[in-house]
């Protein structure tokens, strides 16, 4: 995995303040691939992007990107580089236009038109809205905005943060719709996902996290089709009667495949996350079968050998 | 609207049309030129999170650059055309501007940025460093203040429909406007300007999509330190006398336009400074003794109405 890889961290150690969040991470990203960056809540994968970003700076440890040693290196170089960067925030600017808002993401020159229609082709509301102020968006079309501003460049790799945390789950098949489609265009990918389904869908390798380091890397077949393994890693509670067998094979869970986290830790976040709990019925309709509402297929995110797929 | 708002509310109670006139240009003028002065003070703020206390050392030496161009400029001043009056006034303005704006980036470099995001020593470094520039200001021009007399060409007044306007007003009126224009042309209209107001509202994902920051926050720290200045040399020809504390003294209007305008915000700064303008001057008219706390007032109003500001820029960070 590491012979062509187009980003390494090897033993990267931050913290933040006076908290070590980052205790040795070892990751290799291989270029033209998805790579799922998975594990429970604060074991750092969101620190571990920022880290690669160069927004909080590594205490130990050096990430390579390309060949390119980025530890010390500025953000904005980072980002002409050709990193683009999805935050969990989404990071949209609220006061500016939607096209406004697109035309900063091409920091080296105008917007490419051709590329641009790929975009609207991807993400329709984004061109219902272009000239409206992107403060006003829903959710889900601020997290289009912000994945479209990742697009609007060419870029070696794309660090995508959690791109469909607390969407509706209609939005969330556009979502995987979208990321398949930078796939398919050979697209090198780090993303952060805590809905495993989407995660199972769209990731070629799995990197899984706990207390601030790699703890399992390797296929995401393998882990996708080893449920004591996804227990160990990740806590995940995949016994018959939790789960129906998984989306890949074309099924529909009776609960959903769950967020990377124990039900106690969900308990815990019982009153304090907005996010649908992805057992919820309509959100595993979402992922792997049709609309209620509307009927409509929105099986994106279990297209290509990951349930219904939609696509070809 | 407030600002049409306030001025047939100053209508409604000084019913004589030609005083009512006088007070408002004369307010505008004011707010026009705390605008100038204020514009990069908000700026700075919203973009890099600095308060600078020391913003009004740039407008005292921006004022004492621009009296003493305009001391040199003694024949043009002198001469009865309003050409070589305004050509007087504009080299004052670039040299002031020249200044301060070289002084701004010294300011930034030296005592601004080893205080990036420490609030508290922001506020007591950069006041030290306007105590220190006040005094070499007093060491180069001498501790009295300097009188200076408008050029000959701006002196008296215009009467138009009754009332008596004054030309500098008139004039500030003007430039005021210009400058808030051109500074919405390019915070709208140029990409440097998205950059400006994108790094406002979230300078990091600014950073993430490519563009130096810290490289636009010094332009535009400069930038703002020229536009004191040249708000000193417009506020100096306003009140007609000049002293090395009258920034100092003039920021606690300008720091009352910014809380009220919304941090970050021109367009608030811009309201925020002809509402201060126009309501000092119609009270210091109804009630001269309440003139001391109206913009005060003013502040506590909007602040309770909207706690923020008028147009918050800054809370979607």
């Amino acid at each position: 995995m590491t012979s062509d890889a187009i980003l390494t961290l090897e033993g990267v150690f931050t913290d933040i303040a006076q908290y070590h969040i980052l205790n040795g991470v070892d990751l290799s990203v291989p270029r033209g691939a998805v790579t799922m960056l998975l594990g429970r809540n604060g074991v750092g994968k969101t620190t571990t992007l920022r880290t690669i970003m160069g927004h909080w700076r590594a205490r130990a440890g050096r990430v390579v990107l390309d060949g390119v040693e980025i530890t010390r290196t500025p953000t904005p170089a980072i980002a002409r580089m050709g990193v683009g960067y999805v935050p969990e925030s989404m990071g949209i600017f609220a006061d500016l236009t939607v096209e406004e808002n697109m035309i900063l993401a091409a920091a080296s020159g105008p917007l490419d038109p051709a590329r641009l229609d790929r975009i609207f082709a991807t993400f329709p509301p984004l061109r219902t809205f272009w000239k409206g102020q992107a403060g006003t968006l829903s959710g889900g079309q601020k997290q289009m905005l912000s994945i479209a501003r990742a697009m609007a460049e060419e870029r070696r790799l794309y660090l995508i943060d959690e791109p469909t945390k607390g969407l509706a789950p209609a939005i969330v098949a556009t979502m995987a719709g979208a990321l398949k489609a930078l796939k398919a265009d050979g697209a090198s990918i780090l993303m952060v996902e805590q809905n495993f389904a989407v995660a199972r869908a769209l990731g070629d390798h799995a990197a899984v996290m706990d207390q601030g380091r790699v703890i399992w890397n390797g296929a995401m077949a393998e882990l996708a089709g080893d449920a004591a393994l996804q227990a160990r890693l990740m806590g995940l509670n995949l016994q018959p009667g939790h789960l129906a067998g998984p989306v890949s094979e074309g099924r529909c869970p009776s609960r959903s495949p769950g967020y990377l986290e124990t039900r106690e830790d969900a308990e815990d976040k019982a009153g304090h996350e907005q996010r649908a709990h992805p057992c919820a019925p309509d959100r595993a309709a979402a992922i792997c079968g049709p609309h209620r509402a509307t009927g409509a297929s929105v099986a994106g995110a279990c297209a290509d050998g990951a349930g219904a797929g939609a696509d070809p | 609207m407030l600002v049409p708002a306030l001025m047939v509310l100053g209508l409604a109670l000084i019913p004589d049309g030609p005083v009512w006139l006088t007070l408002t240009v004369s307010g505008l003028a004011m707010g026009m030129m705390i605008f100038v002065m204020a514009s990069g003070m908000t700026l700075v703020f919203g973009l890099m999170d600095v308060i600078n206390f020391g913003h009004g050392v740039f407008i005292s030496v921006g004022a004492f650059v621009g009296v003493s161009v305009l001391l040199l400029l003694g024949d043009m001043t002198g001469a009865p055309s309003l050409l070589m009056a305004l050509g007087a006034v504009m080299l004052a303005v670039v040299a002031a501007m020249l200044a301060t704006g070289l002084l701004g980036w010294a300011f930034e470099r030296v005592i601004v940025k080893p205080v990036y995001g420490a609030h508290l020593k922001q506020i007591l470094v950069t006041m030290g460093g306007l105590i220190v520039v006040e005094q070499l200001i007093i060491v180069i021009w001498g501790p009295e203040e300097i009188y200076i007399p408008r050029p000959e060409a701006l002196k008296g007044a215009v009467t138009f429909a009754g009332a008596a306007m004054e030309k500098y007003r008139l004039l500030a009126v003007a430039f005021g406007a210009v400058i808030f224009i051109a500074m919405r042309l390019v915070l709208r209209r140029t990409k440097l300007g998205l950059i400006v107001r994108a790094g406002v509202e979230n300078g990091e994902m600014v950073e993430a999509l490519g563009y130096r920051l810290r490289v636009v926050f010094i332009g535009v720290f400069v930038a703002g330190s020229a536009l004191a200045g040249l708000g000193g040399v417009m506020w100096g020809l306003y009140q007609e006398v000049i002293t090395a504390h009258m920034g100092q003294q003039i920021m606690i209007l300008i720091f009352i336009v910014v809380i009220i305008g919304g941090l970050g915000s021109v367009e608030g700064c811009f309201i925020g400074a002809l509402l201060v303008g126009l309501l000092q001057n119609y009270v210091a008219f109804l009630e001269p003794k309440a003139a001391l706390v109206s913009n005060i007032a003013l502040m506590v109003a909007i602040l309770m109405w909207r706690p923020m500001g008028m147009i918050p820029v800054v809370k979607a960070k």
